[in-house]
């Protein structure tokens, strides 16, 4: 698999990519110039220069420490979200799939039940009702996306309970451990993988959008939605304020669906050249 | 006796609503007796019942009523030393994302070998199947059909079982793959001394493979052929028809019309 990986010329990019810019938000105490709250009104929509590498807002800030600073709150918090909601998604459909019976009907019921609502009417009734903040904005797209992984990753174990290779480990009564980890799991897993790399780009997204609405991390916490909600205070007379935010939620949203694009073809050992 | 199966039935719900459900006899009172080194064929048309009879003995599946009963020697064994099973479709019997030594070892990870043991014994299973032992780091997409199938036949007798199921073990395999699959088969059957329950539609291939025959339809066994030589003396009229459509389909025209 790490062959296929480095061959993958669009996922190692993606990777080297997203791996610069999170560890830039991991060292981005010792990378910021400034502190990215700290507002200066003498500095206000500076321009670039070698003191703010990226300019300041209408407020003062270098947007450059607000930018290493956002990656924390854009980037980890969507990564937390995703990989919970498809920690515990997967765990959902696996019992679902494989107890099947009761407990998957009633599980697929829940599931019907939370996907006739549109996404985004979810997310915002749930900010509603708890407030704006992190956490909460999390427990949303968590519970909004969560049936998505459920009902997946549950139809993959049906599906991969009825191949072939799983009938014949059951006929030969192989330990189920070794089943587990040796059929279902690697298939699963990836699928998993694949989706969530698919949905990181959505949820920060999202996370950016709420922000943006004044309804996700409050203020004066750096956060590229929030950045993009400040830039447009001066739209019409510094457009290019809304630049920088707005590139860097682009560059990662593509490097995150490219991303989930190519690991089906690095996670999928079919994808290669047949040999004979 | 290696295999006795005694007046097996099984339905399956048509329509399983909440309100009512209705059911479809698939297995109507089968019983048959398979003998160790034996080889039976079960012969029929698509939808009569033949896979489910084979995930019946398999425990795959479990019958409404009736029993499956190995004999105290083989109840005995471990299942992987005692049963095993090769499908129609190789693509979907093996785990794509492992290469074929790993797809072997199952089996023989289940006996207990140690990893030294388990590539010198792979090497051979590969090799009695006609496969080179520079096979077994490939992945399955990298194998012709014939050659997974082999590969599917090695899993099959890597633990050395008594009783193998071939549910259409050769029918997604060209004419050629097939003869060259069913000699390897009757070499194993020989040199083993492997019983075979051979699921077909296809006459020719049961007959060339199989001690005796046994014709099924709509989930019975409607006549059984206990010596090949006397096949063209079925009485029954839907084995008649097979057997027509048989060597109707063998030969479909004069062959000195080829050139014409």
């Amino acid at each position: 698999m790490t062959q296929r990986l480095l061959n993958n010329k669009t996922a190692l990019i993606c990777l080297i990519l997203l791996s610069i810019i999170c560890l830039m938000g991991a060292f981005a105490p010792f990378l910021a110039p400034h502190d990215p709250n700290l507002a200066d009104v003498i500095n206000t929509l500076l321009p670039m220069s070698g003191e703010y590498p990226l300019g300041t807002d209408y407020l003062g800030r270098c947007i450059y420490s607000r930018l290493l600073f956002g990656v924390r709150t854009t980037l980890y918090y969507s990564l937390i979200t995703m990989v919970i909601t498809a920690a515990v998604g997967a765990l959902i459909g696996i019992i679902s799939g494989y107890l099947r019976g009761k407990v998957d009907a009633l599980i697929m019921r829940a599931c019907e039940v939370m996907l006739s609502f549109p996404y985004e009417i979810i997310v915002l009734s749930i900010v509603g009702i708890l407030g704006p903040g992190i956490g909460n904005i999390i427990l949303a797209n968590f519970i909004a996306k969560i049936a998505w992984y459920v009902r997946i990753v549950r139809g993959s174990v049906i599906s991969f309970n009825h191949k072939n290779y799983m009938l014949y480990s059951k006929t030969v009564k192989s330990p189920q451990r070794f089943i587990f980890a040796k059929h279902l799991a690697p298939n699963i897993t990836a699928e998993v993988i694949i989706l969530a790399t698919l949905d990181l780009g959505w949820i920060i997204l999202s996370i950016s959008t709420l922000s943006f609405l004044g309804l996700g991390v409050q203020p004066p916490t750096a956060e590229w939605g929030a950045m993009l909600n400040d830039a447009k205070e001066v739209l019409f007379s510094n457009p290019e304020q809304m630049i920088v935010p707005g590139l860097a939620i682009m560059v990662v949203v593509a490097c995150c669906n490219l991303l989930g694009d190519a690991l089906r073809d690095v996670l999928d050992p079919r994808t290669e050249h047949k040999q004979c | 006796m290696l295999l006795e199966l005694k007046d097996i039935t099984k339905s399956f719900a048509k329509d399983d609503s909440w309100f009512f459900k209705r059911y479809q006899d698939v297995l109507k009172g089968v019983s048959l007796s398979l003998n160790k080194g034996e080889c039976i064929g079960i012969v029929g048309e698509s939808g009569s019942g033949k896979s489910t009879l084979g995930k019946v003995i398999l425990g795959l599946e479990t019958q409404d009523s009736g029993s499956v009963t190995f004999s105290n020697e083989i109840s005995q064994l471990p299942r992987h030393k005692a049963v095993s099973v090769v499908f129609q479709d190789y693509n979907t019997s093996v785990n794509p994302r492992l290469n074929i030594a790993q797809i072997i070892a199952e089996p023989l990870i289940n006996e207990g070998l140690e990893k030294s043991q388990l590539k010198a014994q792979i090497s051979k299973l590969l090799i009695e199947v006609g496969l080179e032992d520079s096979m077994r780091a490939r992945y399955p997409h990298q194998l012709s059909g014939g050659q997974l199938q082999r590969v599917c036949i090695a899993r099959a007798i890597a633990a050395n079982p008594r009783f193998i199921l071939l549910d259409e073990a050769v029918s997604s395999l060209d004419v050629s793959i097939q003869v060259q699959i069913l000699d390897l088969l009757l070499e194993l059957k020989q040199s083993r001394n492997i019983a075979y329950l051979f699921i077909t539609h296809d006459i020719a291939v049961a007959s060339y493979l199989c001690d005796r025959l046994m014709f099924f339809k709509d989930g019975k066994i409607v006549e059984q052929v206990n010596d090949i030589a006397a096949l063209p003396l079925v009485t029954n009229e839907y084995t008649k028809n097979l057997l027509n459509a048989a060597s109707y389909l063998e030969i479909p025209f004069d062959i000195n019309d080829v050139d014409k």
